[in-house]
C-alpha cells in the first residue's frame, strides 16, 4: 500500500512535470501555428542558464542564492523564445511559408540550441550539473512513506505554477485574448486583439515553462542536469499526445 | 555535374584524397537517404522524420540477412550469439528492400492520411521505437554493442581486403575502402537516375501536385491517400538501401547511430542541398557528412574548435551541428531552394537571359515562393 503511494507520486511529480513542458507546446502551437521543435532546446538552455547564474554568480548561500538563479534562468529563456518568436516566426509567417518550412527551422533552432548547451555542459568539466536546489537529496516521510523532497517540491511547485497559469488564462485580459486566438484565429483581430502581441506572449510563457520543467527534470530521477536533459528522448512523446488531442478537440490551451 | 563526376572517379588514385575515403563513403551512403527523403519532403512535401527507422532496417536486415551464423565467440556464451541467415549479399539486400517497402505499406494508413507536419510528429514515433527495439532484440541487433556487417563479397565486385601486390591499379594499392568507393559510387548513381526518372515522369508530378495543392490534386484525379503512402514507401526503400550501403561503409552498426540525431541531419541534407533538386540532396549529403571530419582535420584554422584532448572548445561535431543548424535556418529565412537554389540564381544572373530549357520540376520553396 505504501508502495502504491510512492509510485502515486513520484508518477504524478513527474506526470506534472511532463505535462508542462506539454502545455509549453500547446500555447505555442494554438498562438501560432507551429509545432515548435526547439522546444527541447529552449529547455537545455534555460536550465544550463540556471546552473551558470548559480555556480557563477550566485554561489553558495541558501534558499535565496537558487531563486535569483532561477529568475536568471527564466529571464534568459523568455527572451530567447521572445527573440525566436520576432526573428524567425514572424519572418516565416510574413512570407507566408509553409508550416513544414517552419517547423524545420524549428529543428535547425533545436540543434543549435542543444549543442549549445551539451557544449556548455561539456566545457564545465562535470559530467552532471548540480543546480543546487534547497530540496537537495533529502526525503521525507509522508504518510510513513519515505518519498523524495524534489518530487514534493515538484508537485507543489507545479500545482502552484499550473493553478497560476490556469487563473491567469481564464481571468486576465491577456488569458481572454490568448484564449480567443487559441479558439479562431480569424476572428480574433476582428475583436480588436494584436495577433502579434498574443503570439510573443504565448512563447514567452512557454519558453518560462520549460524552464521551470528544466529544474525539476534535473531534480529527479537522477540529480543534476546534463546533456541529455533537454533531449528528444522523452519530450516528443508528450508532445504527440498533446498535440494532436488539442488539434482535434479544438480547445483552449487549458484542455 | 558531370566535371563532378569525373572528380569523383579519380578520387582513389589521389593520394591526398584517400584519406577521405571512409567519410566519403558514409556520405555516399547518406546520399541515397538524402535523395529518398527529397522525394518525400521535396517533391511530395511530407515532413517525415522516420528516416532512421527504414535506415535502420536496411543496416540491420542486411546483416541479419547476409551473415552466415555469426562466429563471434570467444567466450560468449551461446545465447549471445547473433544470429543470421546467410543468404547472397544481392539477395539479401533484394529482401532488404522489400522488407522496407512493406514496413513502410504497414504505416502508409498513418503516411497516407495524416497531413504534413503532423506525420513529422508520427514518424517521431518510430524513430523511437527503433532505438527500443534495437536495444532489447538482442539475437538480432546485438544489443547495445550492436553488430558487425559480413563484408560485401560476391564475384568480381567484392571488396574483401586482398593481399598486397595482387591488385595494384596504377600504383595505387585497392584495399576495401577503395574498391567499397566505387561500389556505392555506382549505386548512388543508379539511384539518382532511378529518382530522376521518376520525379520526370507523372509519380513525380502526381506528387509535386499534392504537395502544391490538395484540393486543386484532387481534382485533378490525383488519388492523395495512394500517392502519399506511396511516396513513404518509396522514400523507405531509398533509406533502407542507404542502411545496407551504410553498414558496408561502417563494418560495424550500434543503435546509437539511427536515433533522432540522424533524422535532423537527414533533413538538414536535403534543406541545404534544396527541396526538389535531387543532385542538390547529395551535395547536401556530402556537406553534412563530411564536415566534422573537415573540421577535425583543419581545427587549427577555425576559431573555437578545440583540439581533441582539449576540453576548453567546440568539439568538431559540436561545430558542425552549429554550422549546419544555422545553415538551415538561414536557407530557410533566406534563399529556399539550398544550394541548388542559389545555383540556379547565379546561373541566371549570369546569362542575364530568360532560360529557354522547360523546366519540369517546378520547386515551390518551403517559403512559398516558386523557383521555374
Amino acid at each position: 500500500m505504501t508502495r502504491l503511494f510512492q509510485f502515486l507520486v513520484d508518477g504524478v511529480s513527474t506526470g506534472a512535470v511532463y505535462a508542462r513542458i506539454a502545455l509549453g507546446y500547446v500555447i505555442i502551437f494554438k498562438a501560432s501555428e507551429v509545432v515548435t521543435f526547439a522546444h527541447g532546446g529552449v529547455l537545455a538552455v534555460g536550465g544550463y542558464m540556471i546552473w551558470y547564474a548559480r555556480d557563477r554568480w550566485f554561489k553558495g548561500g541558501g534558499q535565496g542564492n537558487f531563486w535569483l538563479a532561477v529568475l536568471v534562468g527564466l529571464l534568459v529563456a523568455i527572451s530567447l523564445s521572445v527573440v525566436v518568436e520576432r526573428l524567425f516566426i514572424r519572418r516565416m509567417q510574413s512570407k507566408s511559408a509553409s508550416i513544414i518550412g517552419i517547423c524545420i527551422l524549428t529543428l535547425g533552432l533545436d540543434v543549435i540550441l542543444e549543442t549549445y548547451s551539451n557544449y556548455g555542459v561539456a566545457s564545465s568539466g562535470k559530467e552532471l550539473l548540480d543546480l543546487d536546489n534547497p530540496w537537495g537529496l533529502g526525503a521525507t516521510s509522508v504518510l510513513g512513506v519515505r518519498v523524495s523532497d524534489a518530487r514534493i517540491a515538484a508537485l507543489a511547485i507545479g500545482t502552484v505554477v499550473n493553478t497560476a497559469l490556469f487563473l491567469w488564462l481564464k481571468y486576465t485580459d491577456w488569458g481572454v485574448a490568448m484564449r480567443a486566438t487559441a479558439t479562431n484565429q480569424e476572428a480574433a483581430p476582428l475583436m480588436g486583439i494584436r495577433l502579434g502581441r498574443v503570439s510573443m506572449v504565448a512563447w514567452a510563457i512557454a519558453g518560462a515553462l520549460a524552464t521551470i520543467a528544466a529544474i525539476f527534470l534535473s531534480a529527479a530521477p537522477s540529480p543534476g542536469f546534463d546533456g541529455s536533459t533537454g533531449d528528444w528522448r522523452s519530450k516528443p512523446s508528450r508532445q504527440q499526445s498533446s498535440v494532436v488531442s488539442t488539434h482535434h478537440a479544438a480547445r483552449s490551451p487549458v484542455g | 555535374m558531370a566535371a563532378l563526376y569525373a572528380v569523383a572517379l579519380y578520387v582513389p588514385f589521389s593520394v591526398e584524397q584517400r584519406n577521405w575515403l571512409t567519410p566519403l563513403n558514409l556520405a555516399m551512403a547518406a546520399a541515397v537517404g538524402a535523395i529518398g527523403l527529397n522525394i518525400l519532403l521535396g517533391f511530395a512535401g511530407q515532413l517525415s522524420l522516420a528516416h532512421p527507422f527504414f535506415v535502420a532496417v536496411g543496416a540491420y536486415g542486411y546483416s541479419f540477412f547476409s551473415s552466415g551464423y555469426d562466429p563471434v565467440t570467444r567466450g560468449v556464451a551461446k545465447s549471445d550469439r547473433l544470429s543470421g541467415v546467410g543468404l547472397h549479399p544481392l539477395l539479401s539486400t533484394v529482401v532488404v528492400l522489400m522488407l522496407a517497402a512493406v514496413l513502410g505499406a504497414l504505416f502508409s494508413p498513418i503516411a497516407g492520411r495524416v497531413k504534413g507536419i503532423y506525420l513529422g510528429i508520427a514518424s517521431l514515433g518510430l524513430v523511437f521505437l527503433t532505438d527500443h527495439l534495437l536495444q532489447n532484440v538482442k539475437g538480432v541487433s546485438g544489443g547495445f554493442n550492436g553488430r558487425r556487417v559480413p563484408v560485401y563479397d560476391v564475384g568480381f565486385t567484392s571488396i574483401e581486403k586482398c593481399r598486397p601486390k595482387e591488385c595494384i591499379v596504377s600504383g595505387v594499392p585497392f584495399g576495401q575502402p577503395e574498391k567499397l568507393w566505387y561500389l556505392l559510387l555506382a549505386v548512388v548513381t543508379l539511384s539518382f537516375i532511378l529518382a530522376r526518372n521518376m520525379m520526370r515522369g507523372r509519380p513525380g508530378r502526381a506528387l509535386q501536385a499534392l504537395r502544391d495543392g490538395e484540393t486543386p490534386a484532387s481534382v485533378m484525379g490525383v488519388n492523395l491517400v495512394r500517392y502519399r503512402a506511396a511516396a513513404f514507401m518509396v522514400s523507405a526503400m531509398f533509406a533502407a538501401m542507404s542502411g545496407v550501403m551504410y553498414a558496408l561503409a561502417n563494418g560495424n552498426i550500434t543503435p546509437a547511430e539511427f536515433g533522432v540525431d540522424t533524422s535532423v541531419a537527414f533533413l538538414a541534407m536535403v534543406v541545404i542541398g534544396g527541396l526538389g533538386s535531387l543532385g542538390g540532396s547529395i551535395v547536401g549529403a556530402l556537406f553534412v557528412r563530411i564536415l566534422p571530419d573537415f573540421i577535425t582535420r583543419h581545427g587549427e584554422k577555425i576559431p573555437f574548435v578545440a583540439a581533441a584532448d582539449n576540453p576548453n572548445g567546440l568539439k568538431p561535431l559540436a561545430m558542425a551541428r552549429f554550422i549546419y543548424g544555422g545553415t538551415v535556418i538561414v536557407l530557410l529565412l533566406f534563399e529556399d531552394g539550398g544550394l541548388a537554389g542559389l545555383l540556379r540564381r547565379a546561373r541566371r544572373a549570369a546569362l542575364r537571359v530568360r532560360s529557354s530549357e522547360r523546366r519540369v520540376v517546378l520547386v515551390r520553396g518551403l517559403a512559398g515562393q516558386v523557383d521555374p
